[in-house]
């Protein structure tokens, strides 16, 4: 296993055992293994695998290729409750700090589309524009806070808006798992009508599915998996937006192919950047975030001018 | 058989009426063309059918059912539509985009009939050259093929399409507006199309449309529609127009 404290993988396999099994649970290595680096990898894992699944639902049902939860202003809505929490201590629920906080202000921008989208018959391209505002304002007034802040409060909040999978616990994991298992569920049950609806509204409706309550109900899906994720991580962004156009470059837009590929390789970016985050400037560590970008980017250009004639034009 | 049926409906976009009282039915198989002057509502009227508008007043019946009552996913059993654009946001080979006109038919697995229908389609069209290239990148004739085949291969009691031969060639055209009246008997099936040439649609069409006015100008046979007068009257141009074996061949006199 990789890390500052270097272990075998034969000792990690012992390890795991003896957290099935029982055994010395009270070592070192057990510690670092199954209570330090095992939920911090998972956390990884399901994060990686629910950010992405997010942003490939949304990018098909909006058809939008810049659709994913960052722009649709879901991060941003979670990094202010989180601000709102660290910041000034308000917490919308007694006693739920910045992951309660968090997980509801994540949702306000998608609840914002939902109703415009519902009563206001708003179009794919209003609802991300909606969003895209939304991510504006909620970040203006975080920045805003952020000014008036104490240094300690806002290194808290810098730290939280990087995001990082450092501070799982198999608690929340267990949450995590739980809502990004039946969110995916969902969404892969509803692949074939995401490719339709890639066709436009009026080609959608015309071969079968109800389009607005359709995007309605993914959109709500793909919220709360999004909300339930960084609400324990941070806002990691890239992830949602470039690993399903990643997949895409080799699997093609197939959304029934693309939405569990998608979910595996955010999952092992996200992975591979953890592990690149701890390990680079050891001891200490960079944001995953940051690293997801820097892996990530280098790796998107060059797909992006490889087939720019075949994904994208 | 099945039968549509437009019953005293109105459509319009706030105060404005675009159709008004609309009455008119769908029965015979065949190939019907929906002629008209740019936004009287040819479009809107074909629209309203599978229920992509909303009338204001009145309905439209599917089989004596009022198409709102309807799901989508119900009127896709009977209804299929062809746009004239592809509408692909991501990259879809012309085979995928086939392919998912299957959707309101098959089930969560591609079956041997499903390929044997895109097959089909992708042969009668003439697409076997393209079907492994990227729908966006062919061209606009080319699409419009592809979006026809589409439609074919979701098997539909009534196919609705707009201005599908707009970006085509005069041997396309002709092609194309051969073979969905040959289709539309052969089947058994009622064709709707939203074109704009007279003498084609003269040429093939079973039954035509002449919308004007908010309403129905003229609809029967084409010697029956495409008169000089009604021509003249709707379009504002001077006509000469030929008979040869009963079918009428339209001389547009330009202006100076």
């Amino acid at each position: 296993m990789i890390g500052t404290y270097p272990i075998e993988p034969e000792d990690v396999w012992n390890q795991l055992m003896i957290a099935i099994f029982g055994g010395d649970r009270e070592s070192t290595i057990y510690h670092v293994v199954i209570e330090l680096r095992m939920p911090r990898i998972l956390g990884a894992i399901v994060c990686g695998f629910g950010l992405a699944i997010c942003g490939t639902a949304m990018q098909s049902m909006l058809k939008n290729p810049l659709a994913d939860p960052y722009t649709m202003g879901i991060s941003s809505g979670a990094g202010f409750g989180a601000a709102l929490a660290i910041l000034l201590g308000i917490e919308l629920i007694a006693g739920g700090g910045v992951v309660v906080n968090a997980f509801i202000f994540a949702i306000v921008p998608a609840a914002v589309i939902m109703f415009l989208s519902r009563f206001r018959q708003a179009t794919p391209t209003m609802m991300i524009l909606c969003g895209t505002a939304l991510m504006y304002l909620f970040n203006a007034i975080t920045q805003l806070f952020m000014l008036v802040a104490d240094p300690e409060s806002m290194s808290a909040v810098y730290t939280w808006m990087v995001g990082s999978v450092n501070g799982i616990t198999y608690s929340n994991l267990v949450i995590m798992v739980v809502v990004t298992v039946l969110g995916s569920i969902y969404v892969q049950i509803m692949a074939g009508q995401l490719n339709v609806m890639g066709l436009g509204d009026e080609s959608a409706k015309t071969m079968g599915v109800d389009v607005e309550r359709r995007r309605l109900i993914v959109m709500l899906v793909v919220t709360l998996v999004a909300a339930a994720v960084v609400s324990f991580t941070g806002i990691i962004g890239f992830v949602g937006l470039v690993a399903p156009h990643i997949v895409r470059t080799i699997l093609g837009s197939d959304n029934r192919y693309l939405i569990p590929a998608s979910g595996i390789f955010g999952a092992v970016l996200l992975m591979a950047s953890d592990v690149a985050a701890r390990t680079i400037v050891a001891p200490q560590m960079l944001p995953v975030g940051v690293v997801t970008a820097c892996l990530g980017g280098p790796l998107f250009m060059y797909l992006i001018l490889r087939n720019s004639r075949e994904a994208w034009t | 058989m099945t039968k549509v049926e437009f019953k005293d409906m109105s459509f319009g976009y706030d105060t404005k009426i675009i159709l008004d009282n609309i009455n008119l039915t769908f029965e015979e198989p065949g190939l019907v063309c929906v002629l008209g002057p740019n936004g009287v509502g040819k479009t809107t009227l074909v629209k309203c059918i599978n229920k992509l508008l909303v009338p204001k007043a009145g309905v439209v019946e599917l089989n004596g059912t009022d198409v709102h009552k309807m799901s989508f996913h119900e009127m896709a059993q009977h209804l299929a539509f062809v746009p004239n654009s592809s509408g692909n946001t991501f990259s879809m080979s012309v085979l995928e985009t086939i392919l998912m006109g299957r959707h309101p038919i098959a089930g969560w697995t591609t079956t041997d009939e499903d390929i044997e229908a895109v097959e089909q389609a992708i042969t009668i069209l003439g697409l076997d050259e393209f079907v492994s290239r990227d729908v966006r990148a062919l061209s606009a004739g080319q699409v419009q093929r592809v979006m026809i085949a589409r439609g074919l291969v979701q098997e539909p009691e009534v196919l609705i399409l707009d201005e599908p031969t707009s970006n085509l060639d005069v041997k396309y055209q002709m092609g194309v507006m051969k073979f969905l009246k040959s289709y539309a008997h052969d089947r058994g099936i009622i064709v709707i199309m939203v074109c704009h040439d007279l003498n084609i649609t003269a040429a093939y069409a079973d039954r035509v449309i002449l919308v004007y006015n908010k309403g129905i100008y003229a609809d029967g046979s084409a010697a029956e529609v495409l008169t000089a007068e009604n021509i003249e009257e709707v379009y504002d141009v001077k006509a000469k127009v030929f008979y040869e074996d009963g079918v009428p061949h339209i001389f547009l006199v330009p202006e100076y």
